[in-house]
């Protein structure tokens, strides 16, 4: 039994304050120059209570968004690319254990729309998370020739942690 | 697979820790419907009855040594009107990144026919999501492409496959 404690007592759990760090790397092909161009940065992120909208089923929130600084090396035009990472604490965990929603979008921006690569993992434990990848959706652009060129951005978040246990 | 070839490629040295051999899981395939192609107002499923649940195992074969699981499905709308084609994927597999601690990887993605044999993943939707112990997932959602269907009176809908897996077992 004490094990059984020791090892609840071990288990991280989200609370407002609770602080989030991880890293991005953003990987971005232009078809037009071949070349491959890459972007990394660390963010951090809080949980925050809940509004009082959504309280009665979630007790904190993480809430991250942002642009990303991109743009096509071959003519320096910005590449429209937002991610965001929404975690919800659920106030009772379900009765197969699943206590956090984890929200993941990455696409050319907001609101979500079918351009916006979208995903949700639900999970036990922030414990063992590390990281997600998706694949974002080709950038198209006008015509050169008979080719058309386009960008095919990746997202990658590494290293996950909390930070403030 | 081809999503892990390619993000490891991408980012890095990875080598192959011990991977699971079969692993059970339940795959639900559902459809989000929304009336109009204003996609802010869809609902993803909640509340919707699943179009397919079934019980179903990864493993791996003599083509792909990563526990997978593919299946093509037709799902229709409740009142049969239309219907899209998808196929699921999903794979497990457990690697790291040099001198990083192992971390399992569960990948669930949705293509649509024609290009799901593609090198590059045009039209795929999903992700992967990366935790050190595979027990701690309790399920992973992920929309396929939406598509978009005219009514009889001409305005459009779009339909939104969607994938999720849960109740994840490792058995061997």
């Amino acid at each position: 039994m004490k094990y059984l404690i020791v090892l609840f007592l071990s288990s991280a759990s989200a609370f407002a304050g609770t602080k989030v760090q991880f890293d991005i790397d953003v990987l971005v092909v232009d078809t037009e120059t071949k070349n491959v161009f890459t972007y990394d940065h660390t963010y951090q992120a809080e949980f925050k209570p809940a509004d009082d909208d959504v309280k009665a089923a979630f007790s904190e929130l993480l809430i991250f968004h942002t642009d990303l600084p991109l743009k096509r090396p071959s003519n320096g035009e910005v590449i429209p690319l937002n991610f965001g990472v929404e975690i919800m604490h659920l106030v009772h965990p379900k009765p197969d254990g699943m206590a956090y929603i984890v929200d993941l979008d990455f696409g050319p921006g907001q609101p979500l729309n079918d351009h916006t690569r979208w995903f949700s993992t639900y999970l036990r434990s922030l414990d063992g998370l590390v990281g997600f990848s998706v694949n974002g959706e080709e950038i198209t652009y006008p015509k050169v020739g008979d080719r058309t060129p386009f960008v095919a951005p990746v997202l990658k978040i590494r290293n996950f942690k909390i930070i403030n246990e | 697979m081809r999503f892990l070839i390619i993000i490891a490629l991408l980012f890095g040295t990875q080598a192959w820790g011990e991977r699971p051999k079969k692993v059970q899981f339940e795959l639900q395939l559902d459809m989000a419907y929304c009336p109009t192609k204003d996609k802010k107002s869809c609902p993803f499923s909640a509340g919707s009855k699943a179009l397919v649940r079934q019980t179903v195992f990864a493993e791996p074969d003599a083509d792909d040594p990563v526990p997978h699981y593919r299946q093509t499905f037709t799902i229709k709308r409740g009142d049969g009107t239309a219907s899209v084609t998808v196929v699921a994927v999903v794979n497990f597999d457990r690697w790291e990144y040099q001198g990083m601690t192992p971390v399992y990887s569960l990948d669930v993605h949705l293509d649509t026919p024609e290009t799901a044999q593609l090198a590059i993943p045009v039209d795929s939707r999903g992700s992967v999501i990366t935790m050190t112990e595979l027990t701690g997932f309790d399920g992973m959602l992920a929309q396929g492409k939406v598509q978009f269907h005219r009514k009889k009176d001409g305005s459009l809908y779009a339909l939104t496959p969607e994938i999720l897996v849960s109740k994840i077992k490792i058995l061997e």
